[in-house]
């Protein structure tokens, strides 16, 4: 019984994998696609000019700027739910699929507290697993 | 030192454990790296591997076993799975992640039309890969956990025995992430209450707000929304997890019991002290009494008490405010003026009331923080004059840890809401622990069926087939 698979890709990745992954030769297919997902992380798009506090000249941004600026744009960013286009799969018999973004991962996060103990939660995607975990302190008021 | 595609032809050869699903481990690392780490180690907790790319190999295949032994499906389950350097810090480190890459909706054999379904249950049920070139789940690991500057000291524990220490139990977490792979999850979004691409998730339909009576996938979003920081109230509605949860949660749930008056009478979630006596079946049964002297909110008990407000508490239950000083402080001050118990009513807003941390071992009275709303509740009443506020201070034995009254078992639904959390797992009050609430227990088999674990039956309520 012979299946195919149409993958549509309709979107430009806005949400794509943001861990980008060394490429490997001669791989099963399944690696090949991972690569390919890395190969749709978004690219900083247009340029971005800083203009200096003190000579009030355009310049390019210093890394701290630059953070700041991504800082702001991911504040501002629409909802995820809303504006991300679905890279569609057709699976067999009238199968809809859709590929997941690294937004829907779910990520372990481990915190070492001040006892050496380690304690862990979730959190979504790459993003939130950066923040670090609140941890309840022995001397909390 | 094994070259990434030998280990690639392993992890593709049949399990040797007699398995209902066949899960492979896809080795997507380059030559060594993660995987295919040539440094040689020694044999750990019962992984034979002699180098750490194969320890790695091995640990996770251990978890794929017994997902692939509990498991029934007749189409393969691919795990493509890479260590990478993932976000850490000396003390908070990403571990690693595990989930589905794809959902499917609307497949011929789907027993529900309009409804998403994780990659490997769709195929499971559709009897084929619904897309063959793509694996049914990506894993992510640290392979920087233990060096300086990540998490420094305190590594993955590579041995299958459970025996893991201060070190992070890798079989464990594996088997966790590996769970929401196989479809413990909702891709609705909780925060929202949007659904996916406005299509429910299976795992909607098992998610019961016992306020309203509705499932999730009958709501509205600002319903979900709201629904997902239900604390108590938001439960799994699906006859395995429940039936099996009879035998195996615990009765006997802390809480605090109010019989009177009408308008305040309930049950209250509370967050036990690390100090003081574990709370009891019968609990401390009282009047509950706050201060007389002082302003809304500043009952604080950071002093010895005056003459009125100890006058007040003396024989009854205390009821008194978060803040200033520390929870052993005030226990001891409302102990001295002989109180019989001792309710801390939390400064911030948030559900389930975190516990009481601290240590003295001269604290022999009952000690529990509920939430913000219920402390402003109470008050309310006692200043109401409406009959005294009677509460019952201890362990509810009606009810299992982390169910509800009705024994439905309760998801973690705290508020403010925690992405990633939130929703997709059980609640922390379940007792025994359980592998799919949001924090890793130290005290976790690797088993995820009864009488050890409720996973599995929630994956058969959501659809998996029957072994």
């Amino acid at each position: 019984m012979s299946h195919h698979c149409l993958r549509t890709s309709v979107f430009s990745g806005l949400l794509g994998l943001s861990l980008a992954l060394v490429p490997v030769a001669a791989r099963a297919d399944d690696t090949k696609d991972a690569k390919k997902q890395a190969s749709a992380t978004p690219k900083p798009a247009g340029m971005v000019v800083a203009k200096d506090p003190v000579t009030g000249k355009l310049r390019a941004p210093t890394a701290e700027e630059a953070a700041e600026l991504n800082q702001q744009k991911a504040k501002t960013a629409p909802h995820t739910a809303v504006t991300r286009k679905l890279q569609t799969v057709k699976g067999p018999h009238g199968a809809v699929g859709v590929v997941l973004d690294d937004s829907s991962a779910v990520y372990a996060v481990a915190t070492k507290t001040p006892d050496g103990k380690v304690t862990t939660k979730e959190v979504n995607g790459a993003t939130l697993a950066k923040k670090p975990v609140q941890q309840g302190k022995a001397n909390e008021k | 030192m094994r070259s990434s595609a030998a280990v690639l032809l392993l992890a593709l050869a049949p399990l040797a454990v007699q398995a209902a699903a066949t899960i492979t481990i896809v080795n997507g690392d380059p030559a060594g790296k993660g995987f295919n780490d040539p440094r040689p180690v020694d044999p750990v907790g019962g992984n034979p591997g002699n180098t750490l790319g194969q320890q790695r190999q091995n640990a996770f295949q251990a978890a794929a076993d017994k997902w692939g032994a509990t498991l029934n499906s007749p189409v393969p389950i691919r795990v493509l799975a890479t260590w990478d350097s993932l976000s850490c810090t000396s003390t908070t480190a990403v571990l690693g992640s595990a989930s589905a890459t794809e959902i499917f909706r609307d497949f011929k054999t789907a027993p529900k039309t309009g409804t998403w379904y994780n990659k490997a249950l769709a195929n499971a049920l559709e009897g084929v890969d619904l897309d063959p070139r793509t694996a049914d789940i990506r894993a992510r690991f640290n392979v920087n956990l233990g060096n300086p500057g990540c998490f420094d000291g305190t590594s993955f524990y590579l041995g299958l025995d459970g025996n893991h220490g201060l070190n992070v139990d890798l079989v464990t977490v594996l088997t966790h992430e590996f769970g929401h792979g196989m479809g413990f999850q909702t891709f609705t979004d909780g925060a929202s209450g949007a659904q996916f691409d406005g299509f429910p998730s299976i795992w909607d339909y098992f998610l019961l707000d016992t306020t309203s009576g509705l499932t999730w996938n009958q709501m509205t979003d600002d319903q979900r929304a709201a629904s997902a920081q239900k604390n108590g109230k938001l439960v799994w509605n699906g006859t395995n997890v429940n039936t099996a949860a009879m035998n195996q949660l615990w009765w006997g749930t802390p809480s605090l019991q109010v019989s009177q008056p009408d308008s305040v009478a309930g049950s209250y979630s509370v967050g036990t002290a690390s100090f003081g006596p574990t709370l009891a079946n019968p609990g401390v049964f009282a009047e509950v009494a706050t201060f007389v002297d002082t302003d809304p909110g500043l009952a604080l008990a950071c002093n010895p008490l005056s003459r009125a407000n100890a006058t007040a508490v003396a024989g009854k239950i205390a009821l008194v405010d978060r803040g200033v000083c520390t929870f052993v402080t005030k226990a001891a001050y409302l102990q001295a003026a002989e109180a019989l118990g001792i309710i801390v009513a939390d400064n911030v807003a948030g559900s389930p009331p975190p516990g009481l941390g601290g240590d003295d071992p001269t604290i022999l009275i009952p000690v529990v923080r509920i939430t913000q709303n219920d402390g402003a509740a109470l008050k309310a009443a006692i200043a109401g004059g409406n009959g005294s506020v009677l509460a019952t201070l201890g362990v509810y034995p009606y009810q299992l840890q982390g169910a509800d009254i009705n024994s439905n078992v309760l998801m973690y639904a705290p508020s403010p809401y925690s992405g990633g959390s939130s929703i997709s797992h059980f609640d922390i009050s379940a007792f025994p622990n359980l592998l799919m609430e949001p924090n890793i227990s130290d005290d976790l088999t690797h088993e995820v069926t009864p009488p050890q674990d409720l996973t599995y039956m929630l994956l058969k309520d959501i659809g998996w087939p029957q072994n």
